[in-house]
């Protein structure tokens, strides 16, 4: 039923929303495929996991917590780890190895803090669902949903109207430039990475309470969520925004029509015949490259 | 001593894909995560040739010649539209689809329940059935392949490659078609890989699809940023370290859990490493 | 240039050094009156597959506690190894376990790892028992198979479905070997006999997660049942959708339930399951183990039976006898499942066995 697909499309979109709206965040002041986002992802979800379960937290400060933790963990990887790296003289391919590398180490942590057995949050808290319309939407898709589209509208206005919004716009453009004004561009990036870790954590403990969570969640989070934002166009968030939903859309369009084992290829199709043939995204903007 | 055996088996593979892999991305610059799609192919020509097909070794390893050498020009192709990080993503992207069409057409691969009873091959009419004499021909293999990277390395055509890495903008103002040599050397590295597939398939006896995820395509290339890009010494003594890791590790006696994922720290952690010190890797000649 | 050489050396050090710590000359163990007789046994022991290695190390220790005394022919010796859940890394260990610890029996865990040792058993003369599924694994001589007697779980559901006047039902399944089989299975019954029939079949990929569409599908098909073939983890992300999805048609499965997380999303469902465990099996486990055990450790504890009762009974290590005696006498044994059937290829199984969720709790149906 078309319903169907068109509400599965806003809840899955909605999730790799938030991760797209996170990378392309992070993309802005630090340009390469940093695949430990997803790792930040995976750690929100963990540790949420581990302070309920084994220090006995209660969800919501448990949730604070680890949303606090990965926006750390996001900015020390950036300030202590890539950005020295940059200044070094790294080009992206080097960065996006060095991650790759970091990836597998903590995807490899918490395989050994909580083995590789598939956990859930639990839906103690978040069980229950909300009528919308024709249809039930469980509660942590609602959330998600919701939580997406107030992301997605605030980071927009801050972006667009805050001074700390224009400059990370103007670094976007033009990184050296920026820094020849004199724009204090480290702050900067501790201020977008740890927003984007806390995107990313969040993004984790949805999924956690919705799906569950294992070991190798991050990578195929990040993937999905760096897709979105590449088929939506590197140039805005709206492109991000957009972009996750279509390729929700197109993911679902594919599990209707074919069978659910065919989601990851038309995923991935559906990106590179983007890329080939409209490499600046479906929304262009005129970016300075 | 078939302990042994088996091991240098497992090296000559991982070295012989190496050796290709570092073709693509040491010598051209081309940062390619999709190698276990072509070695994966490589392996079910083999596999489905000798079964279902009843056909022999060599007529397989010509098979997937021919599937890969057409896979391979199609998507190098698509793949020589973007450039350097792009690139590899595009690739990791294009493995992850190869894989899930080996795991999902079942009619054709068997799907997740992987093919049986693949023999060992028949050399003039002699047929190889102890692991040394299989020892043999990995080993003369290696060689071959060795030689033949050296070979390109050391002629025009590896000159031009490296030229293209450097600056492909002034390389093709001087009048080269680099496209052209792009695709060509993909080709190569791509049906290298298959063959190896093959010898895989006939040593193993029994393939899934699970061998030739984005992983293993991972793996290769941390083989050669570790030993070196764009060297055969490189190729080989990446093969080597990283081969040996887990059976190092065994030795140490470290419970099995914690042992497979330090094994995992080890790699991710020599990435990073040699990424911060050492980017063009052990005995490579080349800086991404 | 000086850290190249510094790094080879310290590289070849550490594999000189790992070498010699392998093959360094022991001292002779003292002659027991017994011949000793090694069995290596390959389970996934780190990584995803963990949980069945850790109860199968526990089920042999616990075996072998109670009978090494009793033993009058051989003194056994068990080696574990770790296959991280990959069938390259399973043969390079059988390969091991052979010639340099010259194993007299394997025991592999799964088909795909079975179906990669059996060729190297057969050849070497080792014996090999392995719980899988795929007859082929039970090939030649010196392999046999712990089964979970696929054939007689489809035959099963096949009846208990027609019993209940089901016309057609839709199936859901993993890309994975085991319940592969089970579909073959079940298909070649379906299309032979005259009950009931397979409508659509639903594959997911093993990290699927996002079953709604799938759902929504299912309903608009409308058959009278669901048959899902699905493993950990998709099992528990399923059963909750369906619930979500408040669909009316019924859902069952063969060994499906068992691997639920968390039992109570199958609340009243029945389904059909292996030979499980029999409770004695299951409190002696828990008593000397102290925790709850997985399906499989039933079947490598029948393993051990077979191979001690082939060691004992012949009273010789020659592996040809071993293999006559378990294949002529182990017919009708009882052991951790039940009573066992074993067919002339070497294939052991069991009864299947119909079950039902109940407060949360696995049970077998007629003894609720």
């Amino acid at each position: 039923m078309f319903v169907q697909l068109l509400i599965n499309t806003l809840i899955v979109g909605s999730g790799y929303g938030l991760i797209a709206m996170a990378f392309r965040l992070m993309y802005s002041v630090s340009p390469f495929f940093n695949l430990t986002l997803g790792a930040v992802a995976a750690i929100g979800a963990y540790v949420t996991f581990y302070l309920i379960s084994s220090l006995g937290f209660n969800p919501a400060s448990a949730i604070v917590l680890a949303l606090a933790f990965s926006g750390l963990v996001a900015w020390s990887l950036e300030a202590f780890v890539y950005k020295p790296m940059r200044d070094n003289g790294s080009s992206a391919m080097v960065l996006l190895v060095a991650s790759l590398g970091v990836y597998t180490i903590f995807e490899a942590l918490i395989h050994l803090l909580f083995g590789a057995q598939y956990q859930t949050l639990g839906t103690i808290n978040l069980s229950g669902q909300i009528d919308v319309w024709f249809a039930e939407i469980p509660l942590v898709q609602v959330i998600t949903i919701v939580s997406n589209a107030l992301i997605f509208i605030g980071l927009s206005w801050f972006l667009e109207h805050t001074f700390l919004g224009r400059q990370i716009r103007a670094v976007n453009d033009s990184a050296t430039l920026s820094h020849i004004i004199g724009m204090n561009n480290s702050r900067l990036i501790m201020i977008v990475s740890v927003l984007a870790g806390l995107i990313l954590g969040l993004a984790g403990i949805l999924v956690g309470y919705d799906t569950g969570m294992e070991p190798t969640m991050g990578f195929n989070l990040l993937f999905k969520g760096m897709i979105g934002a590449i088929i939506g166009g590197m140039g805005s968030l709206s492109g991000a925004f957009l972009g996750a939903f279509f390729l929700a859309f197109a993911e679902n369009l594919g599990v209707w029509v074919f069978a659910s084992e065919w989601r990851d290829v038309v995923a991935f199709v559906i990106f590179i015949t983007f890329l080939y043939f409209r490499p600046k995204g479906i929304f262009q903007k005129k970016v300075k490259n | 001593m078939e302990y042994l055996i088996n091991l240098a088996i497992l090296f000559c593979i991982y070295g012989m894909l190496a050796l290709s892999l570092n073709l693509v991305v040491g010598m051209t610059g081309l940062l390619s995560l999709a190698q276990a799609a072509f070695y994966g192919i490589g392996a079910y020509a083999c596999a489905i040739g000798m079964t279902s097909l009843g056909l022999g070794f060599f007529t397989t390893v010509l098979l997937g010649i021919l599937v890969n050498g057409v896979l391979a020009f199609i998507v190098g192709k698509i793949l020589s539209r973007f450039q350097g990080d792009y690139y590899a993503i595009v690739s990791a992207g294009l493995s992850i689809i190869v894989f899930s069409v080996l795991l999902n057409w079942k009619d054709l691969t068997n799907g997740p329940l992987g093919i049986f009873g693949i023999s060992k091959p028949a050399v003039f009419g002699y047929q190889l059935s102890s692991n040394l004499a299989y020892l043999l021909l990995c080993l003369a293999a290696v060689v071959l392949s060795y030689f033949f990277y050296n070979l390109i390395d050391k002629s025009s055509f590896g000159r031009t490659l490296k030229a293209i890495r450097e600056d492909e903008q002034l390389t093709r103002s001087l009048g080269y078609n680099t496209k052209h040599f792009k695709s060509i050397i993909f080709v190569i590295s791509a049906v290298m890989s298959g063959v190896v597939g093959a010898m895989f398939a006939s040593y193993i006896a029994f393939i899934d699809p699970s061998t030739f995820q984005l992983k293993e395509g991972i793996f290769l290339f941390t083989i050669i940023i570790v030993g070196g890009l764009s060297s055969a010494r490189g190729s080989i003594a990446g093969a080597l370290i990283l081969i040996s890791l887990p059976e190092i590790l065994r030795f140490i006696g470290l419970p099995y859990e914690t042992a497979a994922q330090l094994q995992q720290i080890i790699y991710g952690g020599l990435l990073v490493l040699m990424m911060v010190l050492k980017p063009q890797g052990l005995f490579g000649k080349y800086k991404m | 240039m000086k850290q190249k050489i510094i790094l080879s050396l310290i590289l070849s050090a550490l594999l000189v050094g790992a070498a010699w710590w392998h093959f360094r000359p022991r001292p002779e163990v003292a002659d027991n009156a017994k011949p000793e007789v090694k069995i290596g046994i390959i389970y996934p022991m780190s990584g995803d597959g963990a949980v069945y290695g850790e109860a199968a190390k526990a089920e042999a220790e616990m075996f072998f506690r109670d009978f090494n005394n009793a033993s009058s022919c051989c003194s056994y010796k068990v080696i574990f190894e770790d296959n991280q859940l990959k069938p390259s890394r399973n043969a390079a260990i059988a390969q091991k376990l052979i010639n340099l610890d010259k194993v007299d029996v394997l025991v592999t865990f799964l088909s795909d790892f079975g179906a990669v040792v059996s060729p190297l058993a057969e050849q070497n003369k080792v014996l090999h028992f392995s719980i899988a599924t795929d007859p082929a694994v039970a090939s030649g001589k010196y392999n046999f198979m712990a089964s979970s007697n696929v054939e007689g779980e489809v035959q099963k559901l096949y009846d208990t479905l027609n019993q209940n006047l089901v016309r057609n039902i839709d199936v859901v399944i993993v890309n994975a070997s085991g319940p592969q089989s089970v579909l073959d299975h079940l298909e070649k019954l379906a299309q032979k006999e005259d009950g009931v029939k397979i409508g659509r079949v639903h594959h997911v990929n093993e990290n699927e997660k996002d079953f709604r569409l799938l759902l929504g599908k299912i309903k608009q098909n409308n058959p009278d049942y669901i048959l899902v073939l699905l493993t950990m983890p998709a099992i528990d992300a399923f059963m909750r959708q369906y619930a979500e999805s408040k669909i009316a048609i019924p859902v069952t499965g063969i060994e499906t339930f068992t691997y639920l997380h968390d039992k109570t999303l199958a609340e009243g469902m029945w389904y059909v399951d292996s030979a499980a465990p029999t409770p004695e099996f299951l409190e002696k486990y828990q008593a000397q183990t102290g925790s709850r055990t997985t399906n499989d450790a039933g079947y490598l504890d029948l393993i051990l039976q077979a191979v001690t009762t082939g060691y004992e009974g012949a009273q010789t290590t020659n592996r040809d006898k071993v293999a006559d005696y378990i294949l002529n006498n182990f017919n009708n044994a009882e052991t951790a499942i039940g009573p066992v059937q074993v067919n002339p290829d070497g294939i052991i199984d069991g009864e299947p066995v119909l079950k039902i969720i109940v407060n949360g709790q696995i049970q077998i149906m007629g003894e609720e």
